[in-house]
């Protein structure tokens, strides 16, 4: 897969100050149209997707490969206050905003693209798990253009949010929206993405690290001192996460900005990367980007 | 390739098991039950097809599940169910655990939390860990296609040979959320029938249910899955396009990717909701692709199970399937056909010929989905 741009929106939340950034100039910056009553998981998804695509005019069958772990959290909270504890029926429009795929629809209807489009989800590896349905339909000629954004949110008040992650204790969290642009298209000068590889475990892991030599290794995460033991040595965890004393709760598809974060180190740099995710059941999914050979699987 | 369709198994409405629900299919036995939501201020009662059982206690219904994915994944080895995928969908997953979680917290008036269970991927690796399956567990959350894309998507990581067996779950349960969701958008049958493609039509009923399908490469089965396609409608959040063409669009695909066309489909199921748009858009779609007299028969299962949303696309699947390995297509004595849509309903029960079957599924958010499944001789 040819990477045609990338784009990548990290916010960090304090539990003692939580701050959201105003998500609008973004997306006003590439459409007139007014859309009534966005949430946040709305916004994520169309701020991060117009800006990845910018100004490119994009074939009308691109498919477009949605990824998040928990949708709309916000809103669906809200209906649900709204029956349970309020006694009240839900607004139809903040109804059909808590499913999963409505922020969807508002991208697809901006781009003017009517090919596949699809949302998926595998906790930790949700981020993955649609850049591998892009390639699928990629590899296959099924779409000649991919557009794979993982988004999830902070679902404000903080303290309810904490709850619903098991994370009472924590300081900050964190949301995003990461994305990328693929095309299909014969090998070119530029950053070809490999299919997602997915390890059983360490030794799946460990065999295909040996048959990918690369010049960087970035996890998505800070491995454990086990983990360290059989990582190649020059493995790095992905800089963006914070080192400090405070806890950090890292939202769904965090392995997005990682992923798009190499891709970009890798586009400035030359040469091959490998993008590591784990799973909670310490499964991994792993992914070449490689600016130097143009004949990658 | 197609993809061999080795179990199926479904619990909803019209029965606990595929071979009661398959038997009250085929006799047209089976009704909507009032469903009242009197903890609102304004009560709201509307038909619902519940499933069986008076209780609706989730640990019994996710218990059934376990059960139902045990029994599919009953003929596979250890080394075959760690090349088997888990592909769910479902509109709304645990909404209704997350409910009465919340409804408890505020019994007990500790800190409630709205919401509280969230995840969509959580039943997929639970349910993947338990099994000891492939790493790859996917969920799919687009509406009311989600698990007909779960069985695409399961389909083309078998044809790409990313795996070899694939475990498909549809899932929807019962849930204020959902069923009030639909009641304020106006879109539920004050009649308390459902009665797609009817002159009379005048909403849909929805209905519980769970179904699962073992797809595999390189193995033969009377039924496969040779393949579909997913398009997306623009037109409007909750209604596909009148004119039909992005419904035309997305069974041309289907076909395509099947390597057939649509003069080899002897049947179809429409995805026939009974709501006046989306009627109106499915038969003007059929109609571009099977003009004059063209048509195969169009049979609909909504009638007899509800509008399970997230669930239709296996559990429909799976009901047609084990009507086809019944060697029936179902027909509906009941279907009464508005002139003005002139689709061809089935409303006797007739043999299955052997060929292709249509399967259509459209959703919110403008998400079509058509799969192709086809039937051998025996």
């Amino acid at each position: 897969m040819n990477l045609l741009a990338t784009y990548s929106l990290l916010h960090w939340v304090m539990a003692k100050e939580p701050q959201l950034p105003d998500l609008k100039p973004l997306i006003s910056q590439w459409t007139g149209q007014r859309i009534r009553r966005l949430d946040r998981y709305i916004e994520l998804c169309i701020a991060g997707g117009l800006n990845c695509v910018a100004e490119r005019k994009l074939p009308s069958d691109t498919g477009i490969y949605l990824a998040t772990r928990c949708g709309a959290v916000t809103t669906s909270a809200a209906v649900m206050q709204a029956i349970v504890a309020n006694g009240e029926s839900p607004k139809p429009l903040h109804f059909v905003n808590t499913l999963g795929n409505s922020a969807g629809f508002y991208l697809t209807q901006l781009l003017g693209v009517t090919g596949t489009a699809v949302l998926v989800s595998q906790e930790n590896l949700s981020f993955e798990a649609a850049l591998l349905h892009a390639f699928l339909d990629l590899h296959a000629g099924r779409v000649k253009c991919a557009l794979v954004g993982g988004f999830d949110e902070v679902a404000l008040s903080l303290n309810c949010h904490a709850l619903r992650l098991e994370a009472e204790h924590v300081e900050c969290f964190s949301e995003g929206s990461h994305w990328l642009l693929l095309d299909g298209s014969a090998p070119r000068n530029g950053i070809r993405l490999s299919c997602p590889f997915y390890a059983e475990g360490q030794e799946d892991l460990q065999a295909w690290l040996n048959r990918h030599p690369a010049d960087r290794v970035q996890t998505s995460f800070i491995p454990t001192q086990q983990e360290r033991s059989w990582l190649p040595a020059s493995c790095h965890a992905f800089a963006g996460i914070p080192i400090g004393d405070g806890s950090i709760a890292l939202h769904g598809v965090f392995s997005g900005a990682a992923l798009t974060g190499l891709a970009e180190v890798i586009r400035e740099t030359g040469g091959r990367g490998v993008h590591i995710a784990r799973d909670s059941a310490e499964r991994y999914c792993a992914v070449l980007i490689d600016a130097a050979e143009p004949d990658l699987a | 390739m197609s993809s061999a369709i080795g179990y199926v198994a479904a619990s909803c409405a019209l029965g606990e098991n595929l071979t009661e629900a398959v038997t009250n299919l085929l006799a047209a036995r089976v009704a909507p039950r009032p469903e009242t939501f009197t903890e609102l201020a304004d009560p709201v009662v509307m038909p619902y097809f519940a499933m069986r059982g008076e209780e609706r206690v989730a640990e019994a219904i996710y218990a059934d599940l376990l059960r139902m994915a045990q029994s599919a994944l009953g003929g596979l080895s250890a080394t075959a169910r760690r090349r088997t995928g888990l592909f769910l969908g479902s509109s709304s997953f645990d909404v209704n655990v997350s409910e009465s979680l919340y409804r408890q917290q505020l019994r007990e008036r500790v800190l409630a939390v709205p919401m509280p269970i969230v995840g969509y991927g959580k039943l997929a690796q639970r349910l993947g860990e338990q099994f000891t399956l492939s790493p790859h567990r996917h969920t799919y959350s687009t509406a009311c296609t989600s698990s007909a894309n779960a069985l695409l998507y399961a389909h083309r990581m078998l044809e790409a040979k990313i795996i070899d067996h694939a475990l498909v779950i549809g899932l929807e349960f019962f849930n204020a959320t959902t069923l009030l969701g639909f009641h304020g958008l106006g879109l539920i049958s004050p009649s308390g029938t459902l009665s797609p493609f009817s002159r009379e039509r005048d909403g849909l009923v929805l209905g519980e249910g769970f179904a699962v399908v073992l797809l595999s490469r390189e193995e033969q089965s009377e039924i496969s899955l040779c393949g579909g396609a997913i398009t997306t409608d623009n037109h409007s959040l909750t209604a596909a396009n009148a004119d039909g063409s992005s419904i035309a669009a997305v069974i041309e695909r289907a076909v395509a990717d099947s390597g057939v066309d649509v003069t080899s489909i002897v049947a179809l199921k429409a995805h026939g909701t009974a709501s006046l748009m989306n009627d109106e858009a499915e038969a003007a779609g059929l109609k571009q692709l099977f003009p004059d007299a063209s048509m195969p028969p169009v049979l609909t299962l909504k009638p007899f199970c509800g509008h399970t949303l997230g669930a239709c696309g296996v559990l429909e699947t799976a009901l047609l399937v084990g009507c086809l390995q019944r060697g029936q297509i179902p027909g509906n004595p009941h279907a009464e056909v508005d002139p003005a849509l002139a689709i061809p309903l089935l409303r006797e029960t007739r043999a299955a010929p052997v060929g292709h079957y249509l399967l259509n599924c459209f959703a919110f958010g403008g998400n079509n989905n058509a799969l192709v499944l086809r039937r051998d001789p025996l």
